[in-house]
């Protein structure tokens, strides 16, 4: 049998509303058919509306009932076929049919038993049409028969593998009368849920004996659960014994025979008996319940109708599939008919038919994002006939087309909005759209009234189209009254009568004044038809696809892997080309090697060495021959040759890996650019306009000044000025922020401006400027700017500072970003409450951007904002400070500079002479919490290698200790625990996955500044313990590589070696803590290194630990002589060399 | 009671074998199958000399420690940040941060990462004991225990593991906590 899942609410209504369409039509075609015969045209309509039903119910996965019209359908389309009629009897068949979909179609639920049920109804009523060509109608039928079958011999397997554990599990039920509680009740209680299981798992493969028996049994132990029943010592055993009784029935008997029904019913019988018995507990209700519900289902019900039913399902099994569905629809119809189930129903449904499916959603996301764009417009627009009507003036042609363009905008939003069921706003841009409409083609003038109804009403859109749309009703009530009032009032017409549209079936159609309709249906909206004779577009020909941001972003971090993969790549280029050069050194020993013995020995070994015992030549007809006369090798004859081949094969080889190495180095410089254009590209794709914004900003003011009774106009300069769209979304809060305190705090009252001689309407200006990879944004008001005075007396009323008159205009300033700094007086709704500035200014932060105020008393206050236009790529510059790695961003450096002596000054720290500018310079390693301060001129010749960056337009530098390199980087956040840590903006990944933090300079160097309150921030330095640093020095690649791993795996640094001429070479960049050194290597051997580095002050004393396979004492002896501190032979033990170095790194040993 | 952690294995497989039976009968109607008390699997872990117990579901790592990167600017019990799989996670120290007397800043080299949410924290383990799975009535109120104070707020209850108490973090409560949230004010 089929189970059917419902579809979701909202499909199934509107299949049902389909097939609704569709009965009168078919009965009208039956009509046709019992007097015109053969009406093929009816039987082709006939045939296509139930193909229509069958394709449609499978869509919305009603399945059962697909079936049922494929039925209809397949013998429709014979008639068709052989040009037949329709009999009498078909045509009855037919019409029941009709009245069984109409039935269906009528129920208030549907549960997929009433579809099995309408599928057995339309299957009985064509059996016995089914003689010829529709014999192949049920062969499907038959198959799930036998599907069923085999389903429900794995049922019956899967749970004689079940009942054992059962069982095993109720012998853990305690026989303790008056203990075990708990214990008893977690194992009832499994017991219980695992029975239920099996129940519903029976059900759905057609056991339905089964099944009501499991489930009576699963009541019983959901009783015993509850404690409904007194406990029985034997309980326990009893529950054990009926288990193991259903393992037998399910390994010897056909479980749903109704003898074994019977018996199984008797042995439950026996043991409910047995309980009740041993008295019941009636106080709790819910035994009452499950009492009846056990009586009901088990002992109550006629032994003959359950007989029957069982008798039944037999025959039917052997005979027809369809009488057994019929009779396994009415068994099922009647367990979920059950009232318990009912309400069981109930919350899923009432849940469905809240949950908007993702289709929806989908489609949600579409038209607010068309929905923004035409918004855009709108504003636009409404900041033109803003700025223009000051005051009642005739509607100028350039007016008309701004209400032109508007109206163009609201009108295709009406259209997206309806077309998605967003039915209110729909409405409301229907009634604006009348405002519109008379505007542009009725009025001869504007007055600011109207812009202002204008302006409420894209207000109330807005907050439409982005809310729930049930809501917000009133707000569109409110609106639709506005308009309709001030229409009446300028026009003195009547306004629509409903200001409802008309709901008719799936369309909203509005009906305007001149009865001409708008239709719901975005294909007949004539201005989105094309001009006569101008080629339609295709919709993918658009040229424009909606993708959804957080695709684009993930699309961005699978680019960011990719980069780093890349750098993994050619960091692995590099130690191949490396290791090239090594074999280069090895090939080179070899063949000089191989022309030593060549020369040395392969002569002399054809007469003095032995010769090889099995040659032939040996004692035979060729002794007469002198060895050089005849090629008679000896066994290191042999082996000079084969070396000589083999240096060959590695030249060979060689060269072959050079080339193979140029190419990939070529791919990947390809691969390098190709991403970079990726990357250009993706990142163009993130950035907006400013204008994405402006609307936003607009609304704020005028909002504000509407409830403050300001006057404000809000100029917007640069909305071509474009950024990531995520730092636009960062950056509005603040930015809505500064103009709600720009016309609360700044813009005064119109009253008060007039008095001072300013225009009666404040100006707050938002300019937005692109200067580099920075975006400037500088949000300005014409008020009365910040009373010092006042912050100088609120700093001192909240002891914020030891002595506030001191302060400069700046440090004053400064309170502002603080938390809870307020200088207004009264507490509003729109600001006064003292969190703001501070909240901006981290946001801002966040950003890696910075904030400054401007005041100017009397004309105003300015915040300019610099934030970079992206945070995801970014070059920087690689320095080494205190042996860690950090990024700093190349925009954020001014010079990178090695500054000599005479460029320094020590004058209460170190400054340097930069023109004629002395600019402090603090160690980074210092504001890293990683060193401590440096105060003192260097002691070298090699000066300071510095950093110099400006801040507040002054400079400032840092010293480091090398700069690396300077690459592109990826810039990450520091994760969602620390979302902003004071002077790190980020880190980024080498392509070895190691993180480097970026820092951001204009920050880090404040870290240790005290706070205003004089308190000294409270820094805890760094654990300086720096990882260990190895110089392994061995000629074999195989023991240097080993070394290296486990040298790594304890997160220590190392460098290689190959002899001890390289190894003096690295020392002059690289100065290791701990030399790991072998004996005998090439060039320089292990002692003659260890002898050289003794005559060295700076390498002397570096611990040296010997690693050789020389074991004799004469070599640790020699060792000793030189000062080497620890000696290991190889092969070594991996802990004991791990331990040896943890300690010489902990000093525990030199 | 030492009979238990069999009886949690038994439950296991009738589970096992009951989801067998569930697919062996295809689409089963669950809404008749009763709700049970859940098992929730926990991972015992110890650093310094607090044990505690974490709901698996409430992890999204567990493994050896990667190796930390230092951030300047933190308060100590936050030892830096960490890469696991492209994702920058924050490594602390646990007893640090409850301010617990110990043994000192861990050092272990295992950690876990706790997830509500977005939210996302590694702690700094010095040895991961088990895993054990228990219901929710298994677990005992944590004036139960007579042990060191501890902020009952991420503390809600504990379990007794082998003798040994393990307290059960509350990992919603903790990544909410303005403590940890708002570390520089800690």
């Amino acid at each position: 049998m089929t189970m059917v899942r419902l579809p979701h609410a909202e499909l199934l209504e509107l299949f049902l509303q389909e097939v609704e369409t569709y009965l009168p039509e078919i009965r009208q075609g039956l009509a046709t058919l019992a007097v015109e015969s053969p009406a093929t045209a009816t039987l082709d309509e006939l045939h296509r509306l139930f193909h229509n039903i069958k394709g449609a119910a499978s869509q919305v996965q009603l399945v059962d009932l697909s079936r049922g019209a494929r039925i209809v359908e397949t013998l429709l389309a014979e008639l068709v076929e052989e040009g037949k009629p329709a009999s009498a009897q078909l045509l009855a068949a037919l019409h029941q049919t009709v009245d069984l979909f109409d039935k269906f179609i009528r129920k208030e639920n549907v549960v997929p038993e009433d579809e099995e049920v309408l599928y057995s109804q339309i299957a009985m009523l064509f059996a016995e049409f089914s003689g010829n060509g529709s014999d192949n109608l049920f062969t499907d039928d038959v198959d799930n028969l036998h599907q069923g079958l085999n389903e429900q011999q794995e049922y019956i397997l899967a749970t004689r593998s079940v009942l054992p554990l059962l069982r095993e599990l109720a012998g853990y039920l305690s026989r303790d009368v008056s203990g075990g509680g708990d214990n008893n009740v977690k194992v009832y209680g499994k017991l219980s849920q695992a029975v239920m299981t099996l129940a519903a798992a029976g059900r759905a493969v057609g056991l339905h004996q089964q099944c009501l028996l499991m489930k009576d049994f699963h009541l019983l132990l959901e009783k015993l659960q509850s404690g409904a029943f007194c406990q029985l010592p034997d309980m326990p055993g009893l529950i054990e014994d009926f288990l193991r009784f259903l393992e037998a029935v399910y390994t010897y008997a056909d479980p749903e025979s109704s003898m074994t029904v019977r018996r199984v019913k008797d042995q439950l019988h026996g043991l409910y008996t047995l309980l009740e018995m041993s008295g019941m507990q009636t106080s709790m209700a819910v035994s009452a319940t499950l009492e009846t519900r056990l009586e009901e289902d088990i002992f109550t019900a006629p032994e003959e109708q359950q007989d029957e039913s069982v008798i039944l399902l037999e025959e039917l099994a052997d005979t027809l599939l369809i009488e057994e569905q019929v009779e396994d629809s009415e068994l099922s119809a009647s367990i979920f008919e059950e009232p318990g189930q009912e309400t069981h129903l109930q919350p899923e449904q009432e849940l469905e038919e809240e949950t908007i499916s993702e289709d929806q959603q989908l489609l949600l996301d579409i038209f607010r994002s068309e929905c923004e764009e035409h918004l855009i417009v709108v504003n636009h627009s409404l900041n033109v006939l803003e700025k223009e009507v000051k005051q009642p003036c005739p509607l100028s042609s350039y007016l008309r087309e701004t209400v032109s363009v508007m109206r163009r905008a609201v009108h295709t939003l009406k259209g997206a909005a309806a077309m998605t069921g967003m039915n209110l706003t729909a409405r409301g841009a229907h009634s604006l759209e009348d405002m519109l409409d008379w505007l542009h083609d009725d009025a001869a003038e504007i007055t600011p009234e109207e812009v202002q109804v204008i302006a409420t009403g894209i207000d109330v859109i807005e907050v439409l189209s982005q809310s729930a749309q049930t809501d917000e009703s009133a707000h569109l009530n409110r609106l639709v009254e506005t308009i309709n009032g001030y229409l009446r009032f300028r026009t003195g017409r009547v306004e629509h009568q409903d200001s409802e549209p008309e709901e008719t079936g799936e369309e909203q159609v509005f009906v305007g004044d001149e009865g001409e309709a708008w239709q719901a249906d975005a294909g007949i909206d004539e201005e989105t038809l094309p001009e006569p004779g101008m080629p339609a577009n295709l919709p993918g020909e658009s040229g424009i696809l909606r993708v959804k941001l957080d695709d684009l972003d993930e699309l961005v971090g699978i680019e960011g892997e990719l980069v780093v993969a890349r750098g993994a790549i050619e960091k692995m280029l590099e130690e191949f080309s490396d290791t090239l050069f090594e074999l280069d050194t090895v090939k080179e020993n070899l063949r000089r090697k191989s022309q030593e013995l060549e020369a040395g020995f392969e002569v002399q070994s054809l007469y003095g060495f032995n010769p090889r015992p099995d040659d032939e030549t040996t004692g035979s007809d060729f002794s007469e021959f002198d060895p050089i006369e005849l090629d008679r090798y000896s066994q290191l004859n042999l082996i000079i040759r084969s070396l000589n081949e083999i240096s060959v094969d590695v030249n060979s080889i060689h060269a072959t890996l050079t080339s193979l190495a140029g190419d990939m180095g070529g791919q990947v410089g390809k691969q390098q650019l190709t991403m970079r254009l990726m990357q250009e590209k993706l990142m163009r794709i993130r950035m907006t306009p400013m204008s994405s914004l402006s609307r936003v900003l607009f609304r704020t003011v005028r909002e504000t000044a509407k409830k403050l009774s300001k006057k404000a106009n809000l100029v917007i300069t640069g909305e071509d000025v474009y950024m990531d769209r995520f730092v636009w979304a960062k950056i509005t809060d603040p930015l809505m922020h500064m103009l709600r305190n720009a016309t609360d705090h700044g813009i005064e009252t119109p009253e008060k401006r007039i008095a001072v001689g300013k225009p009666e309407s404040g100006t707050i200006r938002v300019e937005a400027d692109q200067r580099s990879r920075f975006v400037v944004l500088r949000i300005s008001d014409d008020g009365g700017g910040i009373d010092i005075e006042r912050v100088r007396e609120k700093v001192r009323r909240g002891g914020l500072a030891k002595n506030p008159q001191a302060l400069s205009e700046k440090e004053l300033l400064e309170f502002l970003f603080h938390p809870s700094f307020s200088t207004r007086k009264d507490v509003s709704t729109i600001s006064g409450r003292g969190i703001g500035l501070d909240v901006v200014r981290r946001n801002i932060q966040d950003l890696r951007g910075s904030v400054q105020l401007l005041n100017k008393p009397g004309q105003g206050v300015t915040f300019e904002i610099r934030i970079p236009f992206t945070l995801s790529v970014n070059r920087a510059v690689m320095v080494r400070v205190a042996d860690r790695v950090f990024a700093i961003p190349l925009q954020d450096i001014q010079q990178i500079k090695r500054f000599a002596l005479q460029d320094l000054e020590e004058r209460d720290g170190v400054w340097l002479r930069v023109g004629d500018d002395v600019v402090p310079v603090v160690n980074l390693g210092f504001c890293l919490q990683l060193e401590t301060r440096i105060t003192k001129l260097p002691t070298g010749r090699e000066g300071i290698l510095a950093i110099l960056f400006s801040r507040d337009e002054k400079f400032f530098a840092v010293s480091v200790d090398e700069v690396v390199e300077q690459r592109e980087i990826i810039v990450k956040g520091l994760g969602s625990h620390l979302t902003h840590v004071p002077g790190i903006s980020g880190v980024t990944l080498t392509g070895s996955g190691a993180l480097i933090p970026i820092v951001n300079l204009r920050e880090i160097i404040d870290t240790r500044k005290p706070v205003a309150s004089g308190e000294v921030e409270t820094v805890v330095l760094a654990d300086l313990h720096e990882p260990l640093k190895v110089l392994i020095v061995d000629d074999s690649i195989s023991v240097r590589h080993s070394v290296a791993r486990l040298v790594e795996s304890q997160g220590w640094k190392q460098q290689q070696a190959i002899d001890g001429i390289d190894a003096l070479a690295k020392l002059e960049t690289f100065l290791p803590d701990v030399i790991v050194l072998d004996i005998e290597m090439p060039r320089m051997n292990g002692y003659e290194f260890k002898s050289n580095i003794n005559n060295n002050d700076q390498l002397k004393d570096i611990t040296v630990v010997m690693l050789t396979s020389r074991t004799s004492e004469k070599h640790q002896q020699k060792a000793r002589e030189l000062g080497v501190q620890h000696y290991m032979t190889k092969p070594y033990q991996e802990d004991a060399f791990i331990k040896l170095l943890a300690n010489i790194r902990s000093g525990n040993i030199n | 009671m030492s009979s238990l952690p069999d009886l949690y294995t038994l439950i296991q497989n009738i589970d096992a074998e009951l989801l067998e039976v569930m697919r062996s009968s295809g689409p089963v109607d669950k809404r008749s199958i009763p709700e049970q008390e859940k098992l929730t699997k926990y991972i015992l872990v110890a650093t310094g000399n607090l044990h505690l117990a974490i709901a698996i579901d409430d992890l999204s790592e567990v493994g050896p420690l990667p190796v930390i990167t230092f951030l300047p600017n933190l308060p100590e019990w936050i030892q830096g940040i960490v890469n696991v799989r492209s994702e920058i996670i924050s490594v602390i120290d646990f007893a640090g941060f409850l301010k617990l007397s110990g043994p000192g800043v861990c050092d272990g080299n295992r950690f876990v990462v706790l997830q509500h949410r977005k939210q996302k924290v590694g702690v700094r383990l010095d040895r991961i004991v088990g895993t054990v799975s228990r219901t929710k009535t298994d677990a005992k109120p944590i004036d139960f225990f007579d042990s060191n104070p501890l902020d009952t707020s991420l503390f809600t209850a504990g379990l007794l593991v082998d003798n040994k108490a393990y307290y059960i973090l509350n990992v919603r409560r903790f990544l909410l906590a303005p403590s940890l949230i708002d570390f520089r004010s800690h």
